[in-house]
């Protein structure tokens, strides 16, 4: 009976949109995270994506090119080992990003946001042989239209500071 | 599963150590928060040691016999190293955390002689292990819906979106998808083999040509899409849709081999 009972809401909450009673109810919540996981490939999620682009400025020197992590990462093709660890090195670089509020910065928890990715951004992608002056962060949202086969690009936020006083200019 | 995670935690060493110079685990206040999230807590400090001896534990239950021990110190495990990676951690780490919560009651030892509590545990193994089939065949059942009910998905064009997003497709998954038929044929294929999964499983007929396929499935997307850890996670669950008797045939064939 339990079983029948636990098929039929498996049913429900999947083919019913989220709107339908039960779904914002805590056992809408327990099967959405526990019972229900998924779906995954979703159109949203694989229609657009994040990407942050940095650039730095030598001291008495000049900006360097815009490079992008996760551009890079996608296109080597190293060992497995490397390239999963390279992955969510990505993963843990847009965590940092989509967690900076730009708009908040007076808050002392969002500053420390870009502390710890301007730290991340310092210490594991610029040459460490680097004397940085500025650092120029671009994150950008980019979604892809199908029906007109183009890229769309909208910048999220594009914050340049001094890294090592980790203030925002 | 066992041993996936102990695959998993060697992958994922480096960005841990890279996380937790970022971040620290903050204690919780009460006793019960400290004891479950204790390694959490000295993975702050000593994460090297406590992946060791996560590794270490790992091993030892992969060679004792499974019981209520091994699944609560397996749950525990996989619980920590998911809050512990939490930025990191995608679908298949999900999926692993809820199996592991199954596997504490997929055991019959120690084996209890008392009739009803012996009834009890009988029933919670089998509870455990259709939860645990249920779950993943949810897992492709909602994942077939969303796409069949997805005008992207049917048309194939969501095969040429994610070729376009250059983080999703290796360089020669590319190549594959740019033609529209062949898109259209990959989404299709997709679509009906998730919906096919959740339905033909539960028949003894198709229960082995379906998992030759998922294997073959999701190894296609492991490398394609770059999407090792939910690949093989999936593949892992499959052991859950084998019997007593389809293991005794595997050891025989495996005997036989050897």
């Amino acid at each position: 009976m339990l079983l029948v009972v636990h098929v039929l809401l498996c049913i429900y909450f999947t083919v019913t949109p989220r709107k339908y009673i039960l779904h914002a109810s805590s056992l809408g919540l327990l099967y959405h995270r526990v019972f229900l996981i998924g779906p995954f490939f979703t159109e949203d999620r694989i229609a657009s994506s994040t990407h942050l682009y940095m650039r730095y400025k030598v001291k008495g020197g000049s900006w360097s090119e815009f490079s992008c992590y996760t551009d890079r990462v996608h296109r080597e093709g190293r060992p497995i080992l490397l390239h999963y660890n390279d992955l969510r090195h990505d993963d843990l670089l847009r965590y940092f990003a989509k967690a900076y509020r730009p708009a908040k910065t007076t808050s002392e928890k969002l500053n420390a946001q870009l502390c710890l990715l301007n730290r991340y951004s310092i210490s594991e992608l610029i040459p460490k042989e680097r004397a940085i002056d500025s650092l120029n962060l671009l994150y950008v949202h980019n979604s892809f239209l199908q029906k007109h086969a183009i890229g769309k690009s909208d910048t999220i936020w594009n914050v340049t500071f001094n890294p090592d006083r980790c203030v925002v200019r | 599963m066992l041993v996936f995670a102990l695959v998993k935690i060697l992958f994922i060493w480096n960005t841990s150590l890279t996380l937790v110079s970022y971040y620290e685990f903050a204690t919780p206040g009460s006793l019960i928060g400290k004891i479950i999230f204790l390694p959490s807590v000295l993975a702050n400090d000593h994460l090297n040691l406590i992946y060791i001896a996560f590794m270490a534990v790992l091993i030892i239950l992969v060679i004792l016999p499974w019981n209520y021990i091994s699944g609560i110190l397996f749950f525990w495990i996989i619980f920590n190293l998911y809050r512990l990676n939490i930025p990191v951690m995608n679908g298949s780490d999900n999926v692993q955390l809820v199996l592991a919560g199954c596997m504490v009651f997929m055991t019959v030892r120690p084996y209890i002689k008392h009739s009803i509590l012996s009834d009890l545990q009988a029933t919670s193994f089998n509870a455990a292990v259709i939860l645990a089939q249920l779950i993943v065949v949810c897992i492709y059942f909602i994942s077939g819906w969303d796409k069949l009910v997805t005008e992207s998905w049917r048309t194939g064009e969501a095969i040429a979106m994610i070729a376009q997003r250059e983080q999703q497709v290796g360089v020669w998954g590319s190549a594959i998808v740019e033609n529209a038929l062949v898109n259209g044929m990959l989404s299709w294929t997709t679509i009906i083999f998730e919906l096919a999964f959740a339905i033909l499983i539960w028949f003894r007929r198709f229960r082995f040509p379906l998992l030759i396929m998922g294997v073959m499935f999701h190894l296609i997307i492991a490398f394609t899409l770059t999407l090792y850890d939910f690949s093989f996670v999936m593949i892992a669950s499959y052991f859950i849709f084998l019997t007593d008797e389809d293991y005794t045939k595997m050891i025989r064939n495996l005997s036989v081999f050897a």
